[in-house]
C-alpha cells in the first residue's frame, strides 16, 4: 500500500487514497496531526509526536523540533549523548507514521508519497528520499506542498477551476503556487517561496516584542540556554495561538517558582510581524510575474498550513488580492490528502483514471560563464540560465556557448541551481568538462543541453558540434552520496533503537503534558497537578488497562480544565 | 488536413478556449511525459500558441507604445465623496510629476524642482491601494520605466522607489528587469560618490583628484597608490562611476607599460609600409557600440539596432538603405534565438564591424577628413600622458577612451559610415607607400629620429614613438592635399579580396 504523507516543520500527517477519496490516518492518540518532535525517554527510548514536544520544555537537553529547517545541511544535534542528524530524525517521523497507517489499516505500508515545499532545492529534496530510506519506507514519489494542496482542493468537487493560487504558510516554510484545472488536468503554472518563513518566525517575533519588558530580573539568562529557548518558543506558541481568537493575550513563563508575564496586544504584534508580512509579498508578486497571470483573474486564493489562521496573516492576504482568501480546505489536512491523491494515482487507482498532474520546477538551472570586461580580463562566475524557473517539466533546452581563450583545450562548466546573477549565489550541483580542439578564443562552440524530468532528475549532454565529442552527466547529489553500505549501516542503527511502544503512547502524552504543566504553573495549581500525576503513576503501575483507561479520562479532562484543551 | 499546432492538438481550427484545452487534455492523458518530453512540449506550445491566438482575436495584437501606459486611476466608479477626493489628489500628484520630469527645455531641473519631484513621486509611493498585488506590479513596472528614462531628474526619487518595491533586496536576482536594475547601480554609484566626497573619508583626495578637470599632471607628491585602489574599488563594485571620472586622470593613474626596444635603422626612399593595426587585428577587441547594456535580460529590437547603428528608425533606413535594413532585421532574430547575453552581444558587434568596415572602404573625402581628425583629437588627449592609450584610439574605438564629447562625436561618425556601407565583404588595408617629402614632413613634425620612425610606421618600437609619429602622420595627411587624401584612403579596409601590390 501507499500512503502520502506531509512531512511538516511543525506538524507532520498521513493520508490514504480509499474509496475514491482521501482519508485521514489517525495517530495512536487519535490525532490526525502528529507533532514533529523527537525525544529521548527516561527510559532511553525513542518518544515521537505529541509527548516529544511536551517534552522539550521540561528535556529541552534530550528533545529537538523543528529539524526540518535543518534537512539538506550536516547538522546534528545531540540528544541524551547521541549525534542525530536531520534526516535521521525525519525518519523516525516518517516510522512512527508508517506504524499508524499499519494499525489504521491493517494492511503493510510498502511506499510513501512524501510532500515537500515547492521551493526545497535539489540537496533537501535528495536528504528527504534518505530519510525514507533510512526509515525503511522507500519515498516512490516527493511532490510540491501547494501542489497537493491543489489536488485536495481540486478532487473534492472534479470541477474545473481558473488559474487559483494556493497559499501555503506552515511552522518553518512559505509556499506560492499557481494552479489550474480543467477536463481532469491539474497544471501548476508557477511556484516560488521562502524556506526560512513560517509559524517559527512569527513565535521568534513575538519572543523579541515581549522579552524586552519580560524579565526585568535576568532569571532566564541563569538557565542553560536550550531550556531557557524551549520555555520562550513554547509561551510564543500558546501566546500567538490565543492571539488568534483574542485582542490581547498573555505571553508567560514559569521559571522554577516565579511567573514571568507579558501582556501582548494584537496590534503590537501585528506591527512587529510588519517585516515578515512584508517578505510574504516577494513571492506571490514572483509567481505571478512568472506566470504571467493578474491577481485580479484569479478564481480564488486558498489558504493552507496552520500559521494561514493568523489574524494578521489572514487580513494581509485580503489585503494583498483586495478578496477575502478561500477556506474550503481544511488548512492542516489538505496536503497530506494531496499526498494520497497522488498515491492513488500512483497506484492506478480506478477512480482516479482521468487525472493528470503537470508541475513546474520552481529555480533556474544553469551554468557559470564568463564575460570579457572590457579590459582584456574576464569577469568570471557569471549565471547563465538554460532552464527558467517555473518552465513546465519534463523539459529539455540546450544553450551554445563559446571557447574564451586562444589554444582553450577544454571547457568547464559548473552547474548551479538558483536566482542570482552570479554563481556565488547559488547552489553548485555538479561540474561536467568537455575536450576542446584548441583554437582561437570564440572559434570553438560548445551546446549544452539540461534535460529535467518529473521526478527531479537532471541530466545534462555537453557536446562540441565540431569535433562530435559529448559528454553527459547525471546530478547526483556531489557532497555526500553516501554509497548504499553506508546507509543501509545508518539504517540498521536507527532501526536498533528502542522505540516507546505505541500502544503506550497516549499515557507517554499525559504524563510529558502533565510534567510540563506542572512546571507550567505555580501555588496550589501546581500543588493539584503534582497530586493527580502521582495518582496516574499509581494507576500505571497497577498494569490494569481499565484502571489505567480511567485514570487517564480523569487526568486529561482536569489538565484541559486547568490549561484548556491541548492543542496541535 | 490540419497543419501545424492543430495537428499537435487534432483539433480543427478554433478560437473556443474550452474546446483547445479539452483537446490538450485528451493529448496529455494519451502520451506518457517522461517517456516523450520532447512530444510534452510541442504538446504545451501547441495549446499556448492556440490560446494566445484567442487572446489576439479578444483584444487585438499588441501595440507598440513609448512610454507604458498610466496606471488607470480614472477607471474606478466615484461613489464615494472622500473616495473621489483621494483620486483627483493621486492625479494631481502624477500630472505635476509628469510635468516636472518631462519638461520641453534641455536645462538641468533647479532645486526647487527637484523638491517638487520628491514631493509628489513621495505621495504616490504612499498610495495605499500599492498593498492589493495587482496594483503594485503595473506601479512598479510604471516606476521602472520612467525612472530610468529620466535619469538624472529623476534622482530624488531613486532610493524611495527602490525601498518601496524591493529592488535593492532583489538586486541578485538575474530576472530582475533592466531598469530596476539600472537603477539600483545608479544608488550604489551616488552613495559612493557621497561617501568619497566627503572630505573625512580617507580616498577622498584620491577622489577629487580622479575628477579633476584641468590638464595639469598630478602633483608628486600625489601618490598614485590611493587612487590605484580607488579607481580598482570603483571598477570592481561601482562601475558605471568610471564613466563620471575625468578620462585623463584616469589615464594618469593606469600608466603605460614598459617601453619596447628599438630595432636597427635603414633608410630607402620609397617606403614600404604595413597597414598600421587597423581593427581587423587579433585579440580582444573593444564593444562599439557603447549603450549595449551589460549581463540584464535584454532583447533586440529592430529600432533600437538601427538607431545604434545609423542615428534612423528602421522604417526610415528601409527607404534609404533597404538592404542595410533586412540584414539589421535579420540579425535581430538570430540574436533573440539565442538566450546568452554575451552571444547576443558579439553578433550585434559583429554586424557594427562589418559594417563600419565596409563603411570606410566606401567613405568619400569628407568623411575620411572627420575621421582623421577624430582620431587626431583622441590621440592628442593622450599624448602626453599615456602613449598606449594613444596608440589604441582609433575609429571606431572602445568605451573606456572617450570622453563624453568624444563619444557624441564618434556616434555621429558611426553613423554617417555604417550608411555609406554595403554587404560586399572587405579586407584589411595591407601595405600601402608614401614618398619621401610626406616622410620628411612625418619626420619634422613628430620629432623621432629617423631609424624610430620607421618602425613606428610598421607599428614596433616605443609606445611614445608610435604615438608621436601617428599624431604626425595623421596632421601631414590632413594639410597634405591629394597626396595626404590618398594616404588616408590608403589606410582604410578595401573591398575585395586581393592584397594590394606594391607599384614602383
Amino acid at each position: 500500500m501507499i500512503v502520502g504523507i506531509d512531512l511538516g516543520t511543525t506538524n507532520s500527517a498521513c493520508a490514504i487514497w480509499r474509496d475514491d477519496a482521501p482519508v485521514m490516518v489517525p495517530n495512536a492518540l487519535g490525532d490526525y496531526l502528529t507533532p514533529s518532535a523527537v525525544s529521548i525517554g527516561d527510559d532511553n527510548a525513542v518518544l515521537v509526536g505529541q509527548a516529544a514536544r511536551d517534552r522539550m520544555a521540561t528535556h529541552p537537553d534530550r528533545t529537538v523540533t523543528s529539524f526540518k529547517r535543518r534537512i539538506g545541511t550536516r547538522e546534528t544535534v545531540k540528544l541524551a549523548k547521541r549525534d542525530f542528524d536531520s534526516e535521521a530524525l525525519s525518519a523516525l517521523v516518517l516510522a512512527s507514521l508508517k506504524r499508524d497507517a499499519e494499525a489504521f489499516t491493517g494492511e503493510s505500508v510498502t511506499e510513501a508519497v512524501v510532500t515537500v515545499p515547492a521551493y526545497f532545492n535539489d540537496r533537501q529534496r535528495k536528504a528527504t528520499r534518505r530519510a525514507g530510506e533510512l526509515a525503511g519506507l522507500p519515498i516512490r514519489r516527493l511532490i510540491n506542498e501547494p501542489t497537493a494542496a491543489a489536488l485536495a482542493f481540486g478532487i473534492a468537487d472534479r470541477a474545473d477551476h481558473e488559474p487559483f493560487l494556493v497559499f501555503d504558510l506552515g511552522g518553518g516554510t512559505f509556499d506560492v503556487s499557481i494552479v489550474e484545472m480543467f477536463d481532469g488536468v491539474i497544471e501548476v503554472r508557477a511556484s516560488a517561496g521562502d524556506n526560512r518563513l513560517g509559524g517559527d518566525d512569527f513565535n521568534d517575533c513575538l519572543i523579541a516584542l515581549a522579552r524586552a519588558t519580560l524579565d526585568p530580573q535576568g532569571l532566564l539568562a541563569k538557565l542553560p540556554p536550550d531550556r531557557a529557548t524551549a520555555l520562550l518558543a513554547q509561551a510564543a506558541e500558546r501566546c500567538r495561538r490565543a492571539l488568534s481568537e483574542q485582542d490581547g493575550a498573555d505571553f508567560s513563563v514559569t521559571i522554577g517558582d516565579t511567573a514571568l508575564t507579558v501582556p501582548v496586544t494584537a496590534s503590537a504584534f501585528e506591527e512587529a510581524a510588519g517585516g515578515l508580512l512584508q517578505r510574504i509579498r516577494e513571492p506571490v508578486l514572483r509567481s505571478l510575474r512568472d506566470s504571467n497571470i493578474a491577481a485580479a483573474t484569479l478564481s480564488e486564493v486558498v489558504l493552507v498550513g496552520g500559521a494561514t489562521r493568523m489574524p494578521i496573516v489572514r487580513r494581509a492576504v485580503t489585503r494583498m488580492f483586495g478578496r477575502f482568501p478561500a477556506t474550503t480546505v481544511h488548512p492542516d489536512h489538505a496536503v497530506a490528502m494531496g499526498a494520497a491523491v497522488q498515491a492513488g494515482l500512483l497506484a492506478r487507482d480506478a477512480g482516479l483514471e482521468e487525472i493528470r498532474l503537470t508541475d513546474v520546477c520552481p529555480f533556474t538551472l544553469g551554468v557559470d560563464t564568463s564575460e570579457p570586461d572590457g579590459r582584456g580580463g574576464f569577469r568570471t562566475g557569471l549565471f547563465s540560465p538554460i532552464i527558467e524557473r517555473n518552465s513546465a517539466v519534463p523539459i529539455s533546452r540546450v544553450s551554445t556557448f563559446s571557447t574564451l581563450s586562444n589554444q582553450q583545450t577544454r571547457v568547464q562548466f559548473g552547474v548551479y541551481q538558483g536566482e542570482a546573477r552570479e554563481v556565488s549565489g547559488n547552489v553548485k550541483l555538479g561540474e561536467i568538462t568537455v575536450p576542446v580542439p584548441p583554437r582561437r578564443a570564440g572559434e570553438v562552440t560548445v551546446e549544452c543541453r539540461f534535460s529535467y524530468d518529473t521526478s527531479g532528475l537532471l541530466e545534462i549532454d555537453v557536446s562540441v558540434p565540431e569535433t562530435g565529442m559529448t559528454r553527459n552527466l547525471v546530478i547526483v547529489d556531489d557532497e555526500d552520496a553516501p554509497d548504499p553500505a553506508e546507509l543501509a549501516k545508518r539504517r540498521a542503527a536507527l532501526a536498533a533503537l528502542k522505540v516507546h511502544p505505541r500502544d503506550d503512547a497516549v499515557n507517554a502524552a499525559l504524563l510529558a503534558r502533565a510534567r510540563r504543566a506542572y512546571e507550567s504553573f505555580l501555588g496550589d495549581t501546581r500543588a493539584a497537578i503534582g497530586h493527580m500525576l502521582g495518582q496516574f503513576e499509581n494507576a500505571l503501575a497497577t498494569q490494569d488497562d481499565r484502571i489505567i483507561a480511567e485514570a487517564r479520562t480523569a487526568f486529561g479532562a482536569a489538565l484541559d480544565q486547568i490549561e484548556g484543551e491541548r492543542f496541535l | 488536413m490540419k497543419h501545424g499546432i492543430w495537428a499537435t492538438l487534432d483539433l480543427d481550427p478554433t478560437t473556443d478556449r474550452s474546446a483547445i484545452r479539452k483537446a490538450y487534455a485528451a493529448r496529455l492523458k494519451a502520451m506518457d511525459v517522461d517517456a516523450d518530453p520532447a512530444g510534452f512540449a510541442a504538446l504545451r506550445a501547441a495549446r499556448d500558441a492556440a490560446l494566445a491566438g484567442v487572446a489576439e482575436v479578444v483584444t487585438g495584437p499588441a501595440l507598440e507604445a513609448d512610454l507604458p501606459p498610466v496606471p488607470s486611476v480614472e477607471s474606478e466608479p466615484e461613489t464615494d465623496p472622500e473616495l473621489a477626493a483621494f483620486h483627483e489628489a493621486i492625479n494631481a500628484h502624477f500630472h505635476a510629476l509628469e510635468a516636472l520630469l518631462f519638461p520641453d527645455h534641455d536645462a538641468p531641473p533647479t532645486p526647487e524642482e527637484l523638491e517638487a519631484i520628491e514631493h509628489h513621486g513621495l505621495a504616490l509611493l504612499a498610495d495605499p491601494r500599492l498593498e492589493q498585488v495587482d496594483f503594485a506590479a503595473s506601479a512598479e513596472r510604471w516606476f521602472s520605466e520612467m525612472l530610468a528614462a529620466t535619469i538624472p531628474r529623476c534622482d530624488p526619487l531613486l532610493e524611495p522607489a527602490a525601498a518601496t518595491f524591493g529592488w535593492i533586496d532583489r538586486r541578485d536576482d538575474y530576472a530582475l528587469p533592466a531598469e530596476a536594475l539600472a537603477i539600483v547601480e545608479r544608488i550604489g554609484a551616488i552613495r559612493f560618490t557621497k561617501l568619497v566626497g566627503d572630505p573625512a573619508h580617507r580616498l577622498h583626495r584620491a577622489w577629487v583628484e580622479l575628477n579633476r578637470g584641468d590638464e595639469r599632471r598630478a602633483p608628486l607628491w600625489n601618490s598614485r597608490k590611493p587612487r590605484r585602489e580607488l579607481l580598482s574599488l570603483i571598477r570592481d563594485r561601482y562601475p558605471m562611476v568610471e564613466s563620471w571620472l575625468e578620462p585623463q586622470r584616469v589615464a594618469d593613474v593606469d600608466g603605460p607599460d614598459t617601453a619596447i626596444i628599438g630595432v636597427p635603422v635603414w633608410l630607402i626612399m620609397f617606403l614600404i609600409v604595413v597597414g598600421l593595426r587597423i581593427f581587423f587585428s587579433l585579440g580582444g577587441q573593444p564593444d562599439v557600440l557603447p549603450d549595449t547594456p551589460p549581463r540584464i535580460t535584454y532583447v533586440a529590437e529592430p529600432n533600437q539596432i538601427a538607431r545604434e547603428l545609423t542615428g534612423k528608425g528602421v522604417v526610415q533606413l528601409a527607404d534609404i538603405h533597404p538592404e542595410l535594413a533586412t540584414e539589421i532585421r535579420a540579425t535581430v532574430t538570430e540574436m533573440n534565438a539565442t538566450s546568452s547575453e554575451g552571444k547576443m552581444r558579439s553578433i550585434l558587434n559583429d554586424l557594427a564591424r562589418r559594417r563600419i568596415s565596409s563603411g570606410l572602404a566606401h567613405a568619400p573625402d569628407a568623411l575620411l577628413r572627420d575621421i582623421a581628425r577624430f582620431d587626431l583629437d583622441g590621440k592628442r588627449a593622450f599624448a602626453a600622458s599615456d602613449p598606449i592609450r594613444c596608440n589604441d584610439f582609433r575609429f571606431p574605438t572602445g568605451e573606456a577612451l572617450l570622453t563624453t564629447a568624444l563619444r557624441a562625436r564618434q556616434t555621429e561618425l558611426i553613423h554617417r559610415t555604417v550608411l555609406k556601407s554595403d554587404s560586399v565583404p572587405v579586407t584589411g588595408s595591407g601595405r600601402f607607400e608614401i614618398s619621401g617629402a610626406f616622410i620628411d614632413d612625418i619626420l619634422r613634425r613628430s620629432g623621432v629620429p629617423e631609424g624610430r620612425m620607421v618602425e613606428a610606421l610598421s607599428g614596433k618600437g616605443e609606445h611614445d614613438d608610435i604615438c608621436r609619429v601617428e599624431i604626425a602622420l595623421l596632421e601631414t595627411a590632413l594639410e597634405g592635399g591629394k597626396e595626404g587624401m590618398a594616404v588616408l584612403r590608403a589606410m582604410q579596409p578595401k573591398v575585395g579580396t586581393a592584397t594590394p601590390n606594391p607599384s614602383n
